[in-house]
């Protein structure tokens, strides 16, 4: 009788295992290093806090002592700059309508000159995708819109597709231009939020603890997978595509885990209060004053009701005014007020934050850079995937300021 | 051992080959399934007292590896899709001595993290669909698209003849 596939399969994997030979000594040489290497990395990293700080006090390492949980120190005052004197090249200004009456409305930065409009009457349901140059001033179409189809939500690319969300479909088309192509109902499921075109497939962060992926060529999703992280019952991502333990939410140490790489990253609540959301290198804290209750108290985005002792009112808008945000490194140094107005979230890759006034902070340089001066009809400020546009008082000429830009 | 809990370095010493073993046939490298074993006992060690008042240090060790290997496919898959196998893991020769397909496991550097432990599990750890299920976090059903996904694959590529007697 022939052989099947699984028998050979089975003799072979026996094959492999004997031809291991006994070295569980070096298993432990092995472990002990992994263990110093890790401590080694901590320390360096607690150092250079040290060497910071004691820069910032003007002491000594020899002198200075690290304090546990460090309150709330001043920084100096953030320089205050335009978009076009911290970013030159990222601010661009373009035709509100199209040569056939229709508006555009940035939707995403695909690189530093490129940007994905949504083009469709004003005031009305899009009709098209077009790329506008802003190195060139030229749009061209990418995609007519299916007419039944909701307006595009979260949209991601890598530079070659688009892929976007219209409702509980997915869909995608080629930048260069072609027809868009539906991948996917997602039903009313755990829709996504942030997601990531990766190696030719969709992917994001789907229901409790599941990774999603979708292939752009429509084959059937493959890739659906659980992951776990010790101690972690709800994750949040803020930036994509790192997860935060729900520790950290809670003040505790936590971690930052790389959905796509599995990299972790030990985060350190610097005043052993929750953090609202951390990227790789900063993190946010927001302080509600004492008369605001979150609506959810798991859930830091979810809004403030004044608690006066009376029926409560959503006051989600004046709630993110009144409140402060603090920001640290992700190993605890660097604490610091923010100096935005109110709630403020972090923006471009975690680098940036940003509040509800389209200022952005840039905590490595301790620079304020303010698009006020651009914005002339605040009513059409917006906000996309990677960038802030609104109207000017020309109603003829937008503009837009693109994050991907400024690196 | 820096600061181990007493009983770790003797689990590592009764266990460690048959993790070594593991590793290997998981990762299909020598120093890819060493790696994958330290870093799971790495872990092991931080989290000894709970696992082990729990009575499967093991059990802890091989859900981490699988895990582990599984999480690591993206960044690595590329390294994986490979024609030749790493130097450092086999000769055709050795494996064949010991009656083993070399073929087949050089085959099997072509699936993905996924397929391929998911075909370990079965045929090597005789696990069943739901125990697999379980180790790696997935429903059967994904467990078993993925075994049927990898044989075939491995049915499919020319110079392996093999009839297609079984099903998953």
């Amino acid at each position: 009788m022939p052989e099947t596939m699984e028998s050979r399969l089975i003799r072979t994997l026996r094959a492999a295992d004997a031809l291991v030979l006994p070295s569980a000594d070096d298993l432990l040489t092995g472990v002990a290093r992994r263990r110093r290497a890790r401590t080694r990395r901590r320390a360096q990293a607690v150092l250079a806090a040290a060497a910071v700080i004691a820069v910032i006090a003007g002491s000594t390492l020899v002198t200075g002592r690290l304090r546990a949980d460090p309150p709330p120190v001043g920084d100096p005052s953030p320089a205050i700059v335009t978009a076009e004197e911290a970013w030159p090249g990222a601010v661009t200004r373009f035709p509100t309508r199209s040569a056939d009456g229709l508006t555009y409305t940035p939707l995403l930065a695909v690189d530093a000159t490129r940007t994905l409009l949504l083009t469709g009457p004003e005031g009305g349901t899009a009709t098209r995708m077009d790329l506008l140059d802003t190195a060139t001033g030229v749009i061209t179409t990418v995609t007519a819109l299916d007419p039944a189809a909701a307006s595009p939500t979260v949209v991601t690319t890598d530079g070659q597709t688009a892929a976007w969300l219209s409702g509980t479909e997915l869909w995608q088309t080629p930048l260069p231009g072609g027809p868009a192509r539906r991948l996917d109902d997602l039903g009313k499921g755990a829709l996504p939020t942030l997601m990531a075109i990766d190696d030719g497939k969709v992917v994001w962060l789907g229901g409790f603890g599941s990774v999603v992926d979708v292939p752009l060529d429509g084959s059937p999703s493959e890739a659906i997978f659980n992951f776990s992280m010790e101690g972690t019952n709800r994750p949040a991502m803020a930036v994509w595509p790192w997860l935060m333990s729900t520790e950290l939410m809670r003040g505790s140490p936590g971690i930052l885990t790389n959905l796509m790489t599995a990299n972790n990253l030990w985060v350190t609540p610097a005043d052993g209060k929750g953090l609202t959301a951390c990227g790789p290198e900063w993190c946010t804290a927001t302080r509600a004053q004492p008369t605001l209750t979150p609506i959810d108290p798991d859930n830091p985005y979810g809004g403030y009701y004044v608690d006066t002792g009376q029926a409560p009112t959503d006051l989600r808008e004046p709630g993110l005014l009144s409140m402060r945000t603090y920001i640290q490194r992700v190993d605890g140094t660097g604490f610091r007020e923010s100096p935005l107005t109110g709630y403020s979230w972090l923006a471009h890759g975690g680098k940036l934050i940003t509040d509800v006034r389209h200022r952005f902070y840039d905590p490595e340089r301790n620079q304020v850079i303010t698009l006020d001066h651009l914005i002339e009809v605040p009513e059409s400020v917006g906000v996309g995937d990677e960038l802030v546009y609104g109207r000017s008082a020309d109603p003829a000429v937008s503009w837009l300021v693109n994050l991907k830009a400024i690196d | 051992m820096d600061d181990q809990p007493t009983g770790f370095e003797e689990f590592v010493h009764v266990r460690g080959l048959a993790l070594l073993r593991y590793g290997f046939v998981l990762t299909g490298n020598r120093d890819d399934g060493a790696d994958l074993v330290q870093e799971a006992l790495l872990r092991l060690s931080d989290a000894w007292p709970r696992v082990r008042s729990k009575d499967d240090p093991e059990g802890f060790v091989r859900v981490t590896m699988v895990r582990l290997h599984i999480s690591r496919w993206r960044r690595s898959r590329r390294e994986r899709l490979v024609a030749e196998v790493p130097e450092s893991s086999y000769r055709d020769a050795d494996i064949e001595r010991l009656s083993g397909d070399a073929g087949t496991w050089r085959l099997l550097a072509a699936l993905s993290p996924r397929q391929r432990a998911v075909l370990v599990l079965r045929y090597y750890e005789d696990l069943s669909d739901e125990d697999i299920a379980a180790r790696i976090g997935v429903s059967r059903n994904t467990v078993r698209s993925l075994a049927a996904r990898g044989l075939a694959r491995l049915r499919a590529e020319p110079g392996l003849p093999i009839p297609d007697l079984g099903s998953v």
